[in-house]
C-alpha cells in the first residue's frame, strides 16, 4: 500500500453540523435555489445533447471506442479539473458502450441522471425506468478516477445481479467491477472492495467499515500511522483490513437507507457471558409479571412506553434481598422493570417479532421484512425472549456503533437514487447537503389513482376491501395487496381462503418465496398479499393480455406514516407506460391516525377524513423527522464530548 | 411517591468510553461544601477558574478515577458497593463529557489536537456573543492582581481581623451617629447631588470608591486562601469602573468565608463612608465639604441601594444565595417558575422540580417574579433617564435590552414551546393553552373596549366669595365670629371701638347746634347771613352722617351667609386696625367649582370631543365620585397656575419655572366645572383634586399606542 492509499484510507468528509434555528433558513433557501426546477430542463437539455452526438461513435470499431474509453480513463485520473466537455463527451463514448455491451441505447433522462448522479445529486426516477444503468454510467465516470466507488443496492441479491449484469459494460470501459454481499469472507470482500467499483448494501459496507476501523485500533488517524511507521517500525496497516476507504458512494433506494433507515444504528458486538445480568432480567421479568395494567402502569400509546402510577420500589427491594448481584440494584431493577412491562406491553408477536428455531427475530414493522442480525439493545430483547419462554441470549458487548446517517456523511462524493424522494428533498438537503432533482419518466405514466376511501372502522374497511378485491378479481386483473404488518396480511390472506379466493402471501414469516412470487404477482387473476416493501426493487411484469384488462392493481390496505411509502406501493402498478391502477384505504381505527391524532379533534376530524390522514401522515413524518434529527444532534455532541476516548471515527 | 421515569441504566454509546482510562487532571482541586444539610463537592480548576457541583453518588465515581482503572471496572465497583444509588452509564458519560469540555480530564490518548483548538475558537466565539448581549455589563480583564496582593499578604491580615473589626464598629457607629444628628443637613443636600456640576464629581469619587469595593473583595478571597486573577474594566451601563474576578471564593468550604467575601467589598464600603461623615461633619466649608459629602452619599446609600440590592446579580445576589444555601439562585428560580408552569399550565405528568421543599420553592418564586420586575424597570427607567440627554445611545441601549430582555427570551420561550423535549409529552396543552392565553390577552388589549379617559389636575375655588375689607379705622374690641365658621348674613364678624369717632361725632354734633343757634339769630340779626349758614349745617350734617356710618361700621356684618375665614383674627384683639385692611374671606359655600389645568396633549381631546361622562374627586376623598353639572372651557392658553399648590414646588404634578412658583414651564388650558351642589365631600377653598374626562370607549392597545406617540413627540420631537 502506498502512502497516497494509505491516506484515502482514513480520509472521511468533515460534514459541516446540521444547521439549527435561524441558521437552517439560509442553508434551506441555498437547498431550494440547486434543487431548482430550471436546473432539471438544463440537464435533459445536455442530455440530449450527448444523446444526438451518438452517431459520431457510431462508426468506431470496437477496439477504437475502447482505446477512447481507455483514453478518458487516464484523463480522469490524472487530470485534477474534469470539465463538462470531458464528461459530455465521454458519456456520448460510454453510451456506445452500452449499445454494444447491453444492447441498447440509453434514453435521455437515462442520461441526464447520470449527470445528476455525476454531480452530487439525488435524483428521483419512477421504478422501472432503468436506473441499474444510470448507477452504472455514473459508476463508470467514478471509477475512472480510481478511487472506491461504491453502489448501494437494496439487498444482497441485487448487489449480485447487477454487478454481473453490468460486468461487461464495466470491461469495456476498462474498469472492474465487484460485489460484497453477506455471506462473503473477509478475503473475498478485500477482492471486491479492491475493485474500481463494487455493488454492496448500505449494511454490508457500514459493516466493514467498522470492522476495519476496529482493527485499525489507534491507528485510525493517518499522521500517527505515519509516526508509529517511522518511529517505532509498527506495521502501517494491519494486512486484514478489507476497504480502500471511501470517496464515492452511489445510493439506491435513497429514501429507504437515508431516511426510513437511517437512525438505526449498525452495532458491531460481541456476546459476552454476563450470568448475574442475565439473573438481573430475570429477576425483572418475574417483578413485572406482578405487575398489572392501570393498577400499578399506565400504557403511553404514543410513545410506546409504560408509566408507573404507583411505587415499586418495595418489590424490587423484596426481589433484592432474595438475589443479590450487582445488578439488583434499585438503579438497574427500575429500569429493567420497566423493560419487562414495556415487552408485555407493547412487543407482540408476529408484528415486531416472529420466533424462528427458538429464536426472536425482529421484524421491520415498516418493511414487514425479518431482521435476523438485529436484536434490541439494553435487556429489550432478553426480555421478550423472557416472556415467550425461550432461552436468555447473551449480552451483545458493543465493539462499534454507527447509524446509517452519519456513516454516509463521510462520503466526499454522494449522490443517490429513489422512486419516491421528493417528500424528503428537504431532509436530503439539511442533513446530507444534497439536491434533489426530479427527473421524468420515458413513457407516459397511465396509472390510474383510485381516491382515498375512509372508513370509520376496521370491519367497514375490511369489507370494502374484499369487496373491491371480489370485483377486479371478477375482471380477471392480477391484485396485489400491500398490508402494513404481517399479521394483518395473514389475516386478510385468512379470510380470502374462506371466501375460497386463491391467494399467495409474502411478509416476514414466508420471505423464502419472495422473489418467486412477485414474479408471478402480475399474471392473470393472480391475488398476492404483501407486506408494504416486500420484494423491493424486482419488476412485476405483465402480458400483453393483462394488459388490455387494464393491468395489475394495488390496493393499500391502510396509509402509512409517510406518503412517501404509499407512493412506493402504489408504483408496483403501471411501471413503464403499462396501465394499472391503485386504491388506497383507510379507517379512524387504524393506528396511524389514533397515534398521532389528538382525541380531542376527532369529532371535527371525522367530518373531513381525507384531510384528517393527510394531518396525520403530516404528523407522523413531522415526528420521524423530529427523532432522527434528535439523534443526529445527540451523535454530534457525543462526537464532540468524548473526544478524550482515542478510539473514534476520526 | 412515583418512581423516577426517566433514569436509565445502559447507554448506547458507552463502549466508547468502557475501556479508557482517565482521570482529572492534577490541578483540579474538590472541596466539601454544605448546602442546607446536603454534602456536595465542588470541583475547581485553578487555571481556568472553573467550577462543578455535584452529589456525593457522583463524587463517589469522580473520587475513583485514576490512570490504573478503565472507566468500566470503577462503575462495576460501584454497582457492587451502592447497587441502588450507583450513577447510570448515561449520567457517567455526561459528567465525564462536561469534565472533558472543561478541560479538567487528564487522558492517554492524545486525541485530536485541532479539536482542541477547535473548542478553543467555539468558546471565544461564545464569549463574545454574550458580552455583546449583555453590552450593560460589558468586561474587559486587564491585569492579573494576585502578584500584587500576595506582596500585600501582610497588609491583607492585619486589615482582616479582629481588632480591625472593633475598629471598624466603632467608626461606622460614629458615623451612624453623626448621621442621625445630621438627618436633616444629609437629606436636604441630597437635593443638589445630581446637579449637573457635581456628576464629574460623583463619577470621580465612585471609580475611587469601587476600587476599594473590588480591593475588599480580594482581599477577602485572599485572606482565605483563594486566587484573584482578573482586574478590568467594567462598563456598567457604560460607565467604565473597575472589577475583580473573586469567583474562587465558591469553592469556600465554610459559608461564613463566602459569605465574608460577598460582603468584603459593602464592608470596606460602609468603612469610607463612616470616614467621609465624619471629616464632612468637621469641616467649615471648601472644597472638602462637597466632596466628603460625595464619598458617603456614595459608598453608603447607593451601595446598599445596588450592591447589596439582591434582585441585581450584584454582591447582595451572592450573599443571598450564601445564606440561604441556594446556589444559583437565579437559574433555579427560572427552573421553578418553569416547573410551576410544566405542573399547572401545561399538566405534565412528571415535572421535575427544582426546590426539594415549599419554603425553597416560595423563595424561588418570589425571587425569580421580583427580580425581573426589578430588572425590567431599572433599565427602562435607566434608557429613558438616558433619552433626554442622548437620544440615539438610549436608542442603542433600548435595541439591545429589548433583544436580551424581549426577544431572545420571547424566541427561547417559543423554542421551548414548539420543539423543546421536555413538553414532548403535552405539546398540544403547552401549545394551546399558550395560545388560548395570548388569545385572551390579545383580545383583552385590542377587542375589549376600555374607558378612554384623561384626567387633569386642579381645584375647589367656591363661586363667590368676598375679601373683607375693613371700613373704619379703630381699635378691636370684640371677636364674637372666630375664623372657619358659619355666619349668616348681617351677622358682625368683629367689633372695633375708636373713641375719637365718639370724639369727632361729639363735635360734630355740638357744631350743629352751634349752627342752629347761629341760624336762628341771623334770623333775628341778620337775614342775610340766613343762607351760608343753612349751607354750613348741610355740609356738617353730611360730615356727622359719615361719622355714624362709621360708627355703624365698627361692628362688621356680613354681607352674605358663608364662611367666615379669617386666619389672625384672634391676633388682632385690641389692635388698632387702618381702614382698608384686609381682615379675612368669606366664602359662599352655596355652589362651587373646579378650576382644572388641562395640558397641551389632552387639550386636542378636550376641545374635540364630546364627553360622556365629567367627574371630579377629590384628594383624600379618592372613592367618591363628584358629577360635573356644566363645564366651561376658556381657550387661552395661560402659563400662571391658579394655585401654587398645582405646581411642583407645590406639590403638584406642573411642572413650573425653577424661579416662580405657579409660571408653568408649558402653557396650558383652564377648565372650570361646576360641582353639583350637594356632596359627601366637603367642600373647601383651594382643596386640590383631579378632574376625569370619559370620551368613550377604545381599546387598550390604542390608547397605550396613543400615549406613547405622544411621549415620542413630547420627548424626542419624533
Amino acid at each position: 500500500m502506498n502512502i497516497s492509499e494509505n491516506f484515502q484510507l482514513t480520509k472521511i468528509k468533515k460534514a459541516p453540523p446540521v444547521p439549527t434555528g435561524i441558521n437552517a433558513f439560509p442553508c434551506l433557501i441555498t437547498g431550494k435555489f440547486k434543487s431548482r426546477s430550471r436546473l432539471r430542463k438544463d440537464f435533459l437539455k445536455e442530455a440530449e445533447g450527448i444523446h444526438n452526438h451518438q452517431t459520431s461513435s457510431q462508426n468506431l470499431s470496437d477496439t477504437q471506442l475502447q482505446s477512447k474509453l481507455l483514453n478518458w480513463r487516464g484523463l480522469f485520473k490524472s487530470q485534477k479539473k474534469i470539465t463538462p466537455e470531458m464528461i459530455r463527451e465521454s458519456l456520448s463514448h460510454i453510451q456506445e458502450a452500452v449499445f454494444r455491451k447491453l444492447g441498447f441505447y440509453p434514453f435521455t433522462e437515462q442520461i441526464a441522471g447520470a449527470l445528476g448522479l455525476y454531480r452530487g445529486y439525488i435524483i428521483e426516477m419512477a421504478t422501472g425506468e432503468g436506473k441499474t444503468v444510470t448507477a452504472a454510467m455514473a459508476a463508470v465516470l467514478r471509477g475512472w478516477s480510481g478511487l472506491p466507488c461504491h453502489v448501494i443496492t437494496a439487498n444482497d441479491y441485487l448487489a449480485a445481479r447487477d454487478a454481473s449484469i453490468m460486468e461487461p459494460l464495466f470491461r469495456f470501459c476498462g474498469i472492474s467491477a465487484g460485489s460484497v454481499t453477506s455471506e462473503m469472507k473477509p478475503d473475498e470482500r478485500k477482492e471486491n472492495y479492491l475493485k474500481n467499483v463494487t455493488y454492496t448494501t448500505a449494511k454490508e459496507v457500514l459493516a466493514d467499515f467498522l470492522r476495519d476501523r476496529i482493527l485499525l485500533g489507534k491507528k485510525q488517524n493517518f499522521q500517527k500511522r505515519l509516526i508509529s511507521y517511522w518511529c517505532e517500525n509498527e506495521e502501517m496497516v494491519p494486512p486484514n483490513i478489507v476497504q480502500r476507504g471511501l470517496h464515492t458512494a452511489i445510493v439506491d433506494e435513497a429514501d429507504n437507507v437515508l431516511i426510513d433507515e437511517a437512525v438505526t444504528p449498525l452495532i458491531i458486538s460481541k456476546e459476552e457471558p454476563n450470568k448475574a445480568f442475565e439473573e438481573a432480567c430475570f429477576c425483572a421479568s418475574q417483578i413485572a409479571g406482578n405487575l398489572h395494567l392501570n393498577e400499578h402502569y399506565k400504557r403511553d400509546e404514543k410513545f410506546r412506553t409504560v408509566v408507573f402510577i404507583k411505587d415499586i420500589e418495595t418489590e424490587i427491594k423484596k426481589y433484592a434481598a432474595e438475589h443479590p448481584s450487582p445488578f439488583s440494584g434499585l438503579l438497574f431493577q427500575k429500569d429493567l422493570v420497566r423493560k419487562a412491562v414495556v415487552a408485555k406491553e407493547f412487543f407482540l408477536r408476529d408484528h415486531q417479532y416472529v420466533i424462528e428455531d427458538e429464536k426472536i427475530v425482529i421484524v421491520d414493522e415498516s418493511t414487514g421484512r425479518k431482521m435476523p442480525m438485529r436484536s434490541w439493545s439494553d435487556g429489550l430483547h432478553q426480555m421478550v425472549e423472557l416472556k415467550e419462554g425461550l432461552e436468555m441470549t447473551p449480552v451483545k458487548e458493543t465493539q462499534a456503533r454507527l447509524s446509517f446517517q452519519r456513516f454516509f456523511r463521510f462520503y466526499p462524493c454522494f449522490s443517490g437514487m429513489t422512486g419516491t424522494g421528493k417528500e424528503a428533498a428537504r431532509e436530503f438537503w439539511l442533513i446530507y447537503a444534497v439536491p434533489m432533482m426530479l427527473i421524468p419518466s420515458h413513457k407516459k405514466n397511465r396509472r390510474i389513482l383510485h381516491p382515498l376511501r375512509v372508513f370509520p372502522d376496521k370491519r367497514s374497511k375490511m369489507n370494502a376491501i374484499l369487496k373491491e378485491i371480489e370485483k377486479i378479481h371478477g375482471e380477471g386483473r392480477p391484485i396485489l395487496i400491500g398490508t402494513r404488518t404481517v399479521a394483518e396480511s395473514e389475516m386478510l390472506a385468512s379470510l380470502l381462503q374462506e371466501k375460497n379466493f386463491i391467494c399467495k402471501v409474502i411478509n416476514a414469516v414466508r420471505s423464502e418465496e419472495e422473489a418467486g412470487i412477485i414474479a408471478e404477482a402480475g399474471k392473470k387473476a393472480a391475488i398476492t398479499v404483501a407486506t408494504n416493501m416486500a420484494g423491493r426493487g424486482t419488476d412485476i411484469k405483465i402480458s400483453p393480455e393483462v394488459s388490455r384488462l387494464g393491468g395489475l392493481h394495488v390496493i393499500a390496505t391502510e396509509c402509512h406514516r409517510s406518503s412517501r411509502i404509499d407512493r412506493q406501493l402504489f408504483g408496483r402498478s403501471a411501471r413503464q407506460g403499462d396501465p394499472g391502477s391503485a386504491a388506497a384505504f383507510a379507517s379512524f381505527e387504524d393506528e396511524l391516525l389514533t397515534q398521532n391524532l389528538p382525541r380531542r379533534l376527532w369529532p371535527v376530524l371525522k367530518a373531513y377524513p381525507k384531510a384528517a390522514i393527510k394531518i396525520a401522515q403530516r404528523m407522523a413524518e413531522r415526528k420521524d423527522y423530529q427523532s432522527r434529527f434528535s439523534v443526529q444532534k445527540t451523535d454530534t455532541w457525543l462526537d464532540e464530548s468524548l473526544r478524550f476516548a482515542s478510539e473514534d471515527i476520526q | 411517591m412515583v418512581v423516577d421515569q426517566s433514569r436509565k441504566i445502559f447507554h448506547e454509546s458507552w463502549y466508547r468510553i468502557a475501556k479508557e482510562k482517565v482521570a482529572l487532571r492534577s490541578t483540579v482541586r474538590i472541596h466539601r461544601q454544605l448546602y442546607r444539610g446536603v454534602l456536595w463537592y465542588v470541583l475547581y480548576e485553578p487555571f481556568t477558574n472553573q467550577h462543578f457541583r455535584f452529589r456525593e453518588n457522583t463524587y463517589r465515581f469522580i473520587s475513583r478515577l485514576s490512570p490504573n482503572k478503565t472507566i468500566e471496572e470503577i462503575w462495576i465497583e460501584l454497582l457492587k458497593e451502592f447497587p441502588d444509588d450507583a450513577p447510570g452509564q448515561g449520567e457517567i458519560i455526561e459528567l465525564l463529557s462536561s469534565l472533558y469540555q472543561s478541560n479538567m480530564l487528564h487522558y492517554s490518548g492524545t486525541g485530536d489536537g485541532s479539536r482542541l483548538f477547535e473548542r478553543n475558537s467555539k468558546k471565544k466565539k461564545k464569549k463574545i456573543r454574550s458580552t455583546l448581549l449583555n453590552i450593560f455589563f460589558l468586561r474587559i480583564p486587564l491585569v492579573d492582581p494576585d502578584p500584587l496582593l500576595k506582596r500585600l499578604m501582610p497588609l491583607i491580615r492585619i486589615v482582616i481581623s479582629k481588632p480591625i473589626l472593633l475598629l471598624w464598629l466603632l467608626t461606622v457607629g460614629f458615623g451612624i451617629k453623626i448621621g442621625i444628628e445630621n438627618f436633616d443637613i444629609l437629606r436636604d443636600e441630597a437635593q443638589g447631588f445630581l446637579a449637573p456640576t457635581n456628576l464629574v464629581w460623583i463619577y470621580v469619587c465612585t471609580v475611587f470608591i469601587k476600587i476599594i469595593h473590588e480591593f475588599g473583595h480580594s482581599f477577602a478571597v485572599r485572606r482565605f486562601g483563594g486566587e484573584v486573577h482578573t482586574l478590568g474594566v467594567m462598563f456598567m451601563l457604560l460607565a467604565p469602573l473597575p472589577y475583580m474576578d473573586a469567583t474562587a471564593a465558591w469553592s469556600f468550604r465554610e459559608k461564613r468565608k463566602r459569605v465574608l467575601v460577598g460582603f468584603g467589598g459593602i464592608l470596606f464600603e460602609l468603612f469610607i463612608a463612616a470616614l467621609a461623615l465624619i471629616v464632612w461633619s468637621n469641616v467649615g466649608g471648601g472644597m472638602i465639604k462637597p466632596i466628603a459629602y460625595n464619598v458617603f452619599f456614595i459608598a453608603s446609600i447607593s451601595t446598599l441601594l445596588f450592591n447589596a440590592n439582591p434582585l441585581m446579580r450584584f454582591d447582595g445576589y451572592y450573599i443571598l444565595s450564601d445564606i440561604l444555601d441556594t446556589p444559583n439562585l437565579q437559574q433555579h428560580s427560572k427552573m421553578h417558575l418553569k416547573y410551576l408552569l410544566e405542573k399547572y399550565a401545561f399538566r405534565k405528568t412528571n415535572p421535575k422540580p427544582v426546590a426539594t421543599t415549599l419554603s425553597e420553592g416560595f423563595l424561588y418564586a418570589f425571587y425569580g417574579v421580583a427580580s425581573s420586575i426589578y430588572r425590567i424597570i431599572l433599565f427602562t427607567g435607566i434608557v429613558i433617564a438616558i433619552s433626554k440627554h442622548f437620544l440615539i445611545l438610549s436608542v442603542i441601549m433600548g435595541l439591545s435590552l429589548l433583544l436580551t430582555m424581549i426577544v431572545i427570551p420571547f424566541c427561547h420561550f417559543l423554542r421551548y414551546i414548539f420543539v423543546s423535549p421536555d413538553l414532548l409529552r403535552v405539546r398540544t396543552r403547552a401549545v394551546s393553552s399558550t395560545f388560548i392565553f395570548s388569545g385572551i390577552l390579545g383580545v383583552i388589549l385590542f377587542l375589549i373596549p376600555a374607558p378612554d379617559t384623561f384626567t387633569a389636575p386642579g381645584i375647589l375655588e367656591a363661586l363667590k366669595y368676598e375679601t373683607i375689607i375693613n371700613k373704619t379705622t379703630g381699635q378691636m374690641k370684640a371677636i364674637p365670629i372666630q375664623t372657619e365658621t358659619y355666619v349668616q348674613s348681617g351677622e358682625s364678624l368683629f367689633i372695633l371701638e375708636n373713641p375719637l369717632l365718639e370724639h369727632e361725632i361729639e363735635e360734630k354734633r355740638a357744631a350743629l347746634k352751634e349752627n342752629n343757634l347761629q341760624y336762628r339769630k341771623a334770623l333775628h340779626i341778620s337775614p342775610e347771613n340766613m343762607h351760608p349758614i343753612s349751607k354750613r349745617t348741610e355740609v356738617l350734617k353730611q360730615e356727622s352722617d359719615k361719622l355714624l356710618a362709621d360708627k355703624s361700621n365698627l361692628s362688621l356684618k356680613s354681607p352674605f351667609s358663608g364662611i367666615w375665614i379669617s386666619k389672625d383674627i384672634s391676633n388682632f384683639d385690641g389692635k388698632w386696625i387702618q381702614k382698608g385692611d384686609s381682615m379675612g374671606i368669606l366664602i359662599d359655600t352655596s355652589a362651587f367649582q373646579f378650576t382644572a389645568v388641562v395640558s397641551q396633549e389632552e387639550v386636542s381631546r378636550l376641545f374635540a370631543s364630546s364627553f360622556r361622562k365629567i367627574s371630579v374627586r377629590m384628594s383624600g376623598n379618592a372613592f367618591t365620585e363628584i358629577p360635573v353639572q356644566s363645564l366651561r372651557i376658556i381657550p387661552i392658553a395661560r402659563s400662571d397656575l391658579p394655585s401654587e399648590a398645582l405646581g411642583w414646588y407645590g406639590g403638584g404634578e406642573i411642572e413650573v419655572q425653577s424661579n416662580s412658583n405657579i409660571q408653568t414651564t408649558e402653557p396650558f388650558y383652564l377648565v372650570h366645572a361646576l360641582l353639583e351642589k350637594k356632596s359627601p365631600v366637603l367642600y373647601l377653598q383651594g382643596r386640590s383634586g383631579k378632574i376625569r374626562f370619559m370620551l368613550g370607549y377604545q381599546s387598550l392597545a390604542r390608547q397605550g399606542f396613543r400615549k406613547w406617540r405622544q411621549a415620542m413627540q413630547k420627548y424626542y420631537r419624533i
